[in-house]
């Protein structure tokens, strides 16, 4: 890393620390308990950015998916694949979490809630994307084909919610948010979206600086054995 | 006072997992730098040039 | 525009006279798809209460996975030898070579769908022919083939191939198979038209898009 990148690279560490200490502190100790749900209402202020950081990291890889296609700059099929590692745990965390707090709010662990769902979807898409990723040993086609399956896959989320949504009006389920947010919750939900945003930007450049490394070590030794 | 069981389970999974894919990110990192220096021993101390020339042909393909 | 038009036809004849030379595609998936709808008999008490609620679900696991099982041949039949290389090496564009063998995955699938259908619908003692049924098959089948194919050309390139291509295929055709059961339950309930309206909808929009996005997408994963 050179002397300016380091610089950016603390200055988003420090401020993402910063941002997750404010959203820590606005989301125990700020933020008033929710009359209807209780404490485990608190779960939200986490779920929902990293429900929209994972769903910001699959639109990242499908930009990048054109970008590739379009550019051919191994570049861009790495930061792609960054932003698919890291939607993933993200949207794990979003399934998990969420799973707990139905549990909570509405007594099941797993309901075939329109989000619920799609987020499911979304998961598995990203997951064949992943292991694609990993049967594919060749860089040039390895990046090709992601890149299809990044485009194809990202255009499938409207369909999916769309679908998910109507088959789920026509079983009338529970919704997750009925009225608005009290303007202290607000305040933590931007707080905590930031946080994640950050959080996520750091990640992603890097395991992209990761990445980059691995390849120049593997094509090093392979001059070397040339 | 109600389902706080929850809500702490929540959080450690998402801390777990945050900290697991940081750790995740850090050992590959770890083991990055154990093959660079040793590349550094085997070439000699020039693997700078080396590095910055491998670095503009990945686009070919 | 014309010209091109014949080509598909070529490529589609072509995959044609081959099934019905070796009948690798269709007979095997046939009675892979009789087969699921036996042993979710088996699953379910075949009573007709029960048997009601959960047959549109039985019709289109086995149509999916069948599906699944039949896009797994389309282009693994021009691995050996390199055919497919051969196919890539004639004078058309990418495109062509995707609706050629879009055009054959899709007439396999439906030739399986009307021997299993009347078959189904015996078991359930329904009427034999449903126009609004074969609607909703023609709809999701295309919806089937359009990502399918595309996905059949891209998993002949990587390892793990036959199991890579259900987890590929699957999460995207989701909205397909919500579609096609929750229409299928119209039809066989009998209920007006205007209730699966939304349905075919949705097959049509998923139809349009996904034909559209693997026509263009298709030359990025032939390319060599």
């Amino acid at each position: 890393m050179d002397g300016r990148g380091a610089l950016r690279h603390y200055i988003l560490v420090g401020l993402g620390f910063a941002l997750m200490v404010a959203a820590l502190y606005m989301v125990f100790i700020y933020v008033p308990t929710d009359k209807n749900t209780g404490a485990v209402q608190r779960i939200f202020y986490f779920h929902v950015p990293l429900a929209w950081i994972g769903f910001l990291a699959f639109f990242v890889v499908f930009v990048c998916s054109i970008l590739y296609l379009t550019k051919r700059d191994i570049k861009w099929d790495v930061i792609a694949t960054a932003s698919a590692e890291v939607g993933v745990v993200f949207t794990s965390l979003v399934l998990l979490t969420g799973s707990i707090w139905a549990k909570a709010a509405w007594g099941i662990w797993w309901t075939w809630d329109a989000r619920l769902t799609a987020t499911l979807v979304l998961w598995f898409t990203y997951v064949a994307y992943l292991l694609v990723r990993h049967y594919v040993t060749e860089d040039s086609q390895r990046a090709r084909l992601s890149a299809v399956l990044g485009i194809v896959g990202f255009i499938d989320v409207p369909i999916v919610a769309l679908a998910v949504m109507l088959w789920r009006t026509q079983h009338p389920g529970a919704m997750i948010f009925e009225g608005g947010l009290a303007p202290s919750m607000l305040a933590t939900l931007i707080v905590c979206i930031a946080a994640f945003t950050v959080f996520y930007i750091i990640l992603v450049t890097q395991s992209t600086r990761l990445k980059n490394m691995e390849t120049d070590i593997r094509d090093i030794k392979n001059s070397k054995i040339d | 006072m109600d389902n706080l069981g929850y809500l702490f389970a929540a959080y450690t999974i998402i801390w777990a997992f945050v900290f697991g894919y940081v750790f995740f990110l850090y050992y590959k990192q770890r083991k990055l730098r154990q093959q660079m220096d040793l590349l550094k021993d085997s070439i000699g101390e020039q693997p700078n040039k080396d590095v910055a020339k491998v670095n503009t042909d990945d686009n070919a393909g | 525009m014309k010209g091109s038009v014949g080509k598909i036809f070529t490529i589609f004849w072509k995959d044609i006279l081959l099934e019905i030379r070796t009948k690798e595609i269709i007979t095997s998936v046939l009675v892979f798809a009789l087969l699921v709808l036996v042993i979710f008999n088996f699953a379910f008490e075949p009573e007709t209460a029960t048997m009601g609620l959960v047959a549109p679900g039985i019709l289109w696991v086995a149509f999916t996975f069948a599906g699944v099982l039949g896009l797994n041949r389309v282009f693994a039949i021009e691995r050996g030898n390199s055919r497919l290389a051969g196919l890539l090496l004639c004078p058309v564009d990418h495109m062509v070579i995707y609706w050629g063998k879009l055009l054959g995955s899709f007439t396999f699938m439906l030739a399986i769908e009307i021997v299993v259908t009347p078959i189904f619908l015996a078991l359930l003692n329904l009427p034999l022919l449903l126009p609004r049924l074969i609607l909703i098959i023609v709809l999701a089948t295309l919806g089937f083939t359009s990502v399918g194919t595309l996905f059949s050309a891209l998993a002949i390139n990587i390892r793990a191939r036959d199991i890579m291509l259900p987890i590929l295929f699957l999460p995207i055709v989701v909205p397909v198979v919500i579609a096609a059961v929750e229409a299928t339950v119209v039809v066989l309930q009998g209920d007006p038209w205007g209730d699966m309206l939304t349905w075919l909808q949705i097959m049509i929009a998923f139809d349009i898009i996904y034909l559209v996005v693997s026509t263009l997408v298709f030359q990025y994963v032939v390319e060599a």
